[in-house]
């Protein structure tokens, strides 16, 4: 049977890839960045945030505080990382997709 | 923590923030506009850098709060409260067209058509009337007998209907839409089947009157077992969202 749960949508995707990416230097304005960066997505602060907010009550991502920094008005960031349910979200959604890729022709179609 | 050496963001737009995103993660957001705002000062300058934070405000600010009134109106919580509300309601409701129908002793102060509507099997007409609302009332508070709410066939499908929901349940394991939906359609089966009888045969009342009591003793067993089994469906799903 299917595992209705560990279904991820196709931003929280994004986001879980992204903060892998970044490693321990997942924070808002870095997540916004790479996701520009790599697929020209233009993210909004609001998008992003509901987004982890919700990945957050998921248990996919966990958050610690760094240190205040002027730059940001004196406020700490929030740096994320993934937990290992959110890694076997990714995991799960990944062998799906690849099933459901396997045996198209469609590097045949573009070329 | 503030530095004369960086520019201050647009003040309004600050407490806009602060004011429509919730504490939960006003601090992160409020936090990385500022380091972004600084970013595009040094950049671009102080109009593209005020230009980009009003922008990320007032789009935050409106994808947030639609994204989170998404989330609850769709979200189990909602559903679940409804659930509550609705089972209750029906509870009640069967409850006092018990009370008035074992207790019937005429139809004044009910409008002219009411005994051919019950004898179509439109028990829900009856709700529309002043009069059944007090009688009902009534009925319930001076002649409450709890044999008057012993019905042996509807007793029997009350029990069939909850042994054959569990039996699908445990067997293909059905997602909670699906076993919510299931046991409201087993709920409201009998009133269905019964009205549609009742629609095309024509009887008189006393005729229909056994009938009507199979139809309403069946959704008075079945209404709370199932709103607590929809309840607790909604609040397993609900972890998961």
């Amino acid at each position: 049977m299917a595992n209705k749960e560990s279904y991820l949508g196709e931003f929280e995707h994004i986001i879980l890839l992204t903060i892998m990416r970044l490693k321990n230097e997942a924070y808002g304005v870095k997540i916004r960045q790479q996701i520009k960066e790599l697929i020209d997505r233009d993210v909004s602060v609001g998008a992003l945030y509901a987004t982890i907010d919700r990945l957050e009550k998921k248990s996919y991502i966990t958050s610690r505080c760094g240190q205040p920094t002027p730059e940001r008005g004196g406020r700490a960031k929030r740096y994320y990382t993934l937990t290992p349910s959110g890694l076997n979200a990714l995991a799960d959604t990944k062998k799906r997709l690849d099933i459901l890729w396997h045996g198209l022709p469609l590097n045949e179609v573009l070329s | 923590m503030k530095d004369p050496q960086y520019p201050q963001p647009p003040f309004v737009a600050q407490k806009v923030i602060s004011l429509c995103l919730p504490n939960t993660v006003k601090h992160e957001i409020l936090g990385d506009m500022e380091e972004e705002f600084n970013q595009q000062f040094i950049l671009f300058g102080n109009k593209k850098a005020k230009y980009f934070y009003w922008k990320q405000a007032i789009v935050s600010i409106f994808q947030f709060t639609a994204i989170r009134a998404n989330n609850s109106l769709s979200s189990s919580n909602l559903k679940q409260k409804l659930s509550l509300v609705l089972g209750g309601a029906v509870f009640l409701i069967s409850l006092l067209l018990i009370a008035w129908l074992s207790h019937i002793e005429g139809f004044d102060g009910f409008s002219n058509n009411i005994e051919a509507e019950l004898a179509q099997g439109n028990l829900h007409k009856a709700l529309t009337q002043a009069q059944f609302w007090q009688t009902s009332i009534l009925n319930l508070k001076h002649t409450f007998n709890l044999g008057t709410y012993f019905q042996f066939e509807a007793f029997v499908w009350a029990a069939f209907a909850i042994f054959f929901i569990n039996y699908i349940n445990n067997r293909h394991f059905i997602s909670a839409t699906n076993t919510i939906f299931l046991l409201y359609f087993m709920t409201l089966l009998p009133y269905l089947v019964g009205s549609i009888y009742l629609e095309f045969s024509y009887l008189s009342i006393q005729q229909a009157g056994p009938l009507l009591a199979k139809i309403i003793f069946s959704i008075f067993y079945l209404i709370l077992p199932t709103t607590f089994l929809a309840y607790i469906s909604l609040s397993k799903r609900n972890q998961y969202e």
